[in-house]
């Protein structure tokens, strides 16, 4: 019988042995219990999140939770497979607007997302607001984040979403990296925005729940 | 006041507040990288890659539109002809300055730190540079030396053709460039050049000090290329970006990073009377008091403050570092010039009593919209017309 408080507790805690010993188990163990397995990484993801919010963790600890449950994911995979009980995937699309080139933002985030749930469409950098209206168009997407470094990103995140209510879209926005800000927001037509991948994370979700 | 008197006050203003004397009144020095050439209407890359007088002219406009004690610099920091012929492919050119494209700092896995910290002159030589630029995969020496020979050249040229345009704007503008030179932390370089965000990230919870071990040896390695004869301490700036800090949890940050800040302050700051210029990336406010610990006293050295509650930083590490900044570039870009006038008070009230502040923007600023120039030139105006000690 796996303990699965001890196996969330793991996982808030970023202690990375306990939480692979109690996923092999749950594995050896035959995998029937791997969704309830996977609730308990979640819970622990949400004390990550927690923890973040308090200060007690950084961008860093994030970064390592994201990997700690892509590990999990990989090694509940095949019990996984069928009858996952989460769902079917949100569809999203993630970017670096035009004219940014970063993506070490980007990246961290999407992991995140991707721990989270969501079926992250990564547009990659340098993306032109057609791209986004299009693939938006295309596949149906309701949530789009747009990621950037530099202040002129703010410029492209405006057209970005312009062009989106322009074709019609009606799609949420969230803006994040350095340069946005609440002022930034409100000058971009954004929905939201954030500085750290928990509050896109958070935002997201509350958004893939309506 | 001729060029030359125009020089010695601007550097010697910034000195002061340096050395902790209070100069005559605060030192403007705002972080305008590729904004001044907008300003003024002239190319980035042609300024940058042709004609050098194009620089002079982009820092002549700026030195006869508004009050300032100094450029940081003049932004053409990459040897691009180097970076191009060996190959890199990171560095991407445009009318906005020159951008790193995105996260090309994964070179090496965690395993090889060992290697890294028993002989980083030759890991690099031997390993990391074959595999990052593959003009070197080529069993001939010869070839090899000529790759070294050209890229040698090209670099002098780029010296060459950046002092000589800096030479003129502090002589015949009187206009200090400041910053001199770059060092990174050791941490650092295994952030942006070997393990890139994610792989350090994971490296600090599992490969602590394997990465501590190879971040000394790195560090002695960095020192040890540092020539002093052939820059030797005068009152400008050696500049380090300190990139890694901030998304470390404080325990983290005093065990693999603060030793760092405060090895190179006592040999650089301390030891050999250089002045240091750090980029404080991101918000400090959780490691200052560990700053307040662990660094030395009154050295020669200021911190740019990006975010955090620059009365508090002042307060609590005032000590250890000169504050600069405050002005954030986003009310220069959005904010009504009212707006502008009361931060520039508050700035003034709260933080330069006493000196130990210079005036700066918290973020580079690279186009016209980082700042209107209707509110940028009224925010260094208000600063020369009120700063006075």
């Amino acid at each position: 019988m796996i303990d699965f408080e001890k196996l969330a507790q793991a996982m808030g805690e970023l202690d990375e042995d306990t939480v692979v010993e109690l996923l092999e188990a749950v594995m050896a163990e035959g995998g029937t219990e791997a969704s309830k397995a996977m609730e308990a990484c979640q819970k622990g993801m949400d004390t990550v999140g927690k923890l973040f919010e308090e200060g007690e963790y950084f961008v860093g600890d994030l970064i390592y939770a994201g990997e700690l449950m892509t590990q999990a994911v990989v090694i509940l995979k095949d019990a996984l497979a069928t009858g996952d009980a989460s769902g079917p995937k949100i569809k999203m699309i993630l970017c670096t607007v035009k004219d940014d080139l970063h993506d070490i933002g980007k990246n961290i985030v999407k992991a995140m997302l991707e721990a989270n749930g969501f079926d992250v469409l990564d547009l990659g950098i340098d993306v032109p607001a057609e791209k986004v209206v299009e693939t938006a168009k295309a596949e149906g997407i309701r949530i789009v984040a747009l990621s950037g470094v530099l202040t002129l990103a703010i410029d492209s995140m405006k057209a970005t979403i312009e062009a989106l209510k322009e074709a019609g879209l009606d799609c949420k926005v969230i803006i994040g990296g350095a340069p946005v800000s609440e002022a930034a927001c409100k000058v971009t037509g954004a929905d939201e925005w954030a500085h750290s991948p928990q509050k896109t994370i958070q935002t997201c979700k509350a958004w893939a729940a309506e | 006041m001729n060029a030359n008197d125009l020089y010695e006050q601007r550097l010697q203003r910034f000195d002061d507040v340096m050395s902790r004397r209070i100069p005559d009144r605060v030192p403007i020095i705002p972080n305008m990288n590729t904004w001044m050439y907008h300003l003024a209407g002239v190319s980035v890359k042609t300024a940058f890659t042709e004609d050098p007088n194009e620089i002079f002219r982009a820092a002549k406009h700026l030195n006869d539109t508004l009050p300032l004690d100094g450029l940081v610099s003049t932004s053409n920091t990459i040897p691009i002809n180097l970076a191009k012929k060996i190959g890199d492919g990171i560095y991407t050119f445009s009318e906005n300055g020159v951008q790193i494209k995105g996260s090309g700092g994964h070179l090496m896995e965690p395993q090889e730190y060992p290697l890294l910290a028993q002989d980083p002159m030759k890991f690099f030589a031997n390993v990391l540079i074959p595999r990052k630029f593959e003009i070197f995969n080529t069993p001939s020496i010869e070839k090899k030396v000529d790759i070294i020979k050209q890229a040698y050249k090209d670099n002098l040229e780029y010296i060459k053709y950046n002092s000589g345009v800096n030479a003129r704007i502090e002589k015949e503008l009187g206009l200090p460039i400041i910053v001199r030179g770059t060092n990174f932390l050791a941490p650092d370089v295994v952030l942006d050049y070997l393990r890139d965000f994610v792989g350090i990230s994971l490296d600090v919870r599992r490969h602590s000090d394997e990465l501590l071990e190879a971040c000394l040896s790195l560090y002695d390695y960095i020192i040890g290329m540092f020539d002093d004869t052939a820059t030797p301490p005068n009152r400008k700036l050696l500049f380090s970006p300190l990139h890694l800090p901030t998304y470390l949890r404080p325990k983290d940050f005093q065990k693999l990073y603060l030793p760092f800040m405060k090895k190179y302050l006592e040999e650089m700051a301390v030891k050999r009377g250089y002045s240091c210029y750090f980029f404080m990336e991101n918000d400090w406010m959780p490691y200052l008091d560990l700053l307040r610990e662990e660094l030395p006293k009154d050295a020669k050295v200021v911190g740019l403050f990006e975010k955090g509650d620059l009365k508090i930083i002042k307060e609590k590490v005032g000590k250890e570092m000169v504050i600069m900044g405050g002005m954030p570039v986003e009310l220069l870009a959005l904010g009504t010039k009212e707006q502008v006038i009361d931060k520039c008070k508050e700035l003034l009230d709260t933080l330069a009593p006493g000196g130990n502040y210079i005036f700066s923007t918290d973020k580079s600023m690279m186009t016209l919209s980082d700042g209107t120039p209707e509110n940028t030139i009224a925010a260094c105006e208000y600063i020369a017309a009120h700063g006075q000690y």
